[in-house]
């Protein structure tokens, strides 16, 4: 059963990831610091399904993108733009909205 | 490094925006090494084998930078897939294409039918082509067990997409110096011929001298050979001056092949060959009585000559994707070179 369950989670996260990754570029982060921050709560996505899909965002101008080459090995930024916040928020309402539903529905069914 | 040098190509191989997403890919995988390994100057083969087993094969890395559909064949082999339909394709327009205009001069009669004909058996080609193809590709992954995830690449064996030979390379991004002075003789040639001696070419028969080429019509057009003939040792010369190949270039140069190539079959289409006197030297073929009596002289002639045309233009225009297939991917090479 555990497996099954697990499965379930995983389909849960993986459909809220856009979210999270939103979450984490209000201030400019490199791709790969998100990585253990996404971990840290449970978010396991790895390198080669990030950076496509923080490509894909940047391609719908929900991110911005820089190359920091002041350091040893030059790093692409990211950070939300005007619009990014705009969907951001609108993503986090919509969710809250779900989240309810959610919680009618099996609190009613209780 | 080159086993990350080779990874990046690999991914970037069929996309487009190679350079942004290769330098993404190169930042990603030092960024996975500092991670692991610490923050160092450089890294030995070993270390970044490792990391980029864990990114993954490359193909599968490409795909999700990509937005290729992805359902009948797996991510691993899509990009093979579609590279081999896509010539088997070319292929079926071509060899439909040819037997059309084959039919068109053994059966003049029937052209409309033969259209249709024609586009039906594109069509229904590509169907089964491309279900055939599927097919086979479903069935080589279905006997594949380690397909679906990157377990099946090693690193160390991606091959790598700069190493190329330079001086082929070279030869296929220049004009060649010989093929211009060839065609610049031959130019020559052919003008102080149509101009002097045209009128040596005849042939006799029962005492009558017939000549090969169209006095008349040459003579009317003497102008336009002249202007053209002018033309293509210019274009030559230029090419010998200029020879670096640009996308500009070859377009032009095809445009001024294909007047020629039209203009210079016009001079063809009216040759004397098939004159009375002459046909019955040439009509003891029974192949070739055979169609005179059915369709006349001039039809022969005109239907060659324009077989001809259409044949030269197909391979002309087969040159021209080929050289602008090649420019377009030097380009990009030498842009991932100058980063």
């Amino acid at each position: 059963m555990r497996e099954i369950i697990d499965a379930f989670v995983l389909e849960l996260r993986r459909g809220s990831i856009i979210i999270a990754v939103l979450s984490q570029l209000k201030k400019e982060q490199y791709g790969y610091a998100l990585i253990p921050k996404l971990e840290e709560e449970g978010f396991k996505i790895d390198q080669g399904t990030l950076y496509p899909l923080l490509r894909r965002l940047e391609g719908q101008k929900i991110l911005s993108s820089s190359w920091d080459v002041g350091s040893n090995r030059p790093k692409k930024y990211y950070v939300l733009t005007e619009f990014g916040s705009e969907v951001y928020a609108e993503l986090i309402k919509e969710f809250k909205i779900l989240s309810k539903s959610i919680s009618n529905l099996t609190e009613g069914n209780k | 490094m080159i086993i990350i040098d080779n990874y990046a190509d690999a991914v970037v191989r069929f996309l487009s925006n190679k350079e942004e997403i290769r330098k993404e890919v190169i930042a990603l995988i030092y960024t996975m090494l500092e991670d692991e390994y610490g923050e160092r100057i450089s890294y030995n083969e070993k270390e970044a084998a490792g990391v980029l087993k864990k990114l993954g094969d490359p193909n599968i890395l490409a795909l999700k930078y990509s937005n290729l559909p992805k359902k009948i064949v797996s991510e691993k082999y899509i990009y093979q897939f579609f590279y081999i339909l896509a010539f088997i394709l070319i292929g079926i327009v071509a060899i439909n294409v040819f037997e059309f205009i084959l039919s068109a001069i053994i059966y003049p009669d029937n052209i409309i039918g033969n259209i249709f004909t024609t586009i039906y058996e594109i069509i229904g080609w590509s169907i089964g082509a491309f279900g055939i193809l599927a097919f086979i590709f479903m069935m080589l992954e279905h006997n594949n067990k380690e397909i679906n995830i990157g377990k099946s690449y090693n690193p160390a064996n991606l091959k790598s997409q700069k190493l190329v030979d330079i001086k082929k390379r070279f030869k296929q991004t220049h004009y060649s110096i010989g093929n211009e002075i060839t065609g610049i003789i031959f130019a020559i040639a052919f003008l102080v011929f149509i101009n002097l001696y045209m009128d040596i070419v005849y042939f006799e028969l029962n005492n009558v001298r017939t000549y090969v080429f169209n006095m008349d019509y040459v003579n009317s057009t003497l102008w336009a050979i002249n202007v053209l003939g002018t033309l293509g040792i210019a274009v030559s010369i230029f090419k010998i001056v200029s020879r670096e190949k640009t996308i500009a270039k070859e377009i032009t140069f095809y445009a001024i092949n294909i007047l020629m190539t039209i203009f210079y079959s016009i001079i063809f289409i009216n040759i004397n060959l098939f004159t009375d006197s002459f046909a019955q030297e040439i009509l003891r073929i029974p192949f070739l009585l055979e169609i005179y009596n059915k369709y006349g002289t001039g039809i022969i002639i005109e239907r060659s000559v324009m077989t001809l045309i259409v044949i030269i233009a197909i391979f002309q225009t087969i040159d021209l994707l080929i050289n602008l297939h090649r420019l377009i991917q030097m380009r990009s090479f030498k842009k991932m070179n100058n980063r």
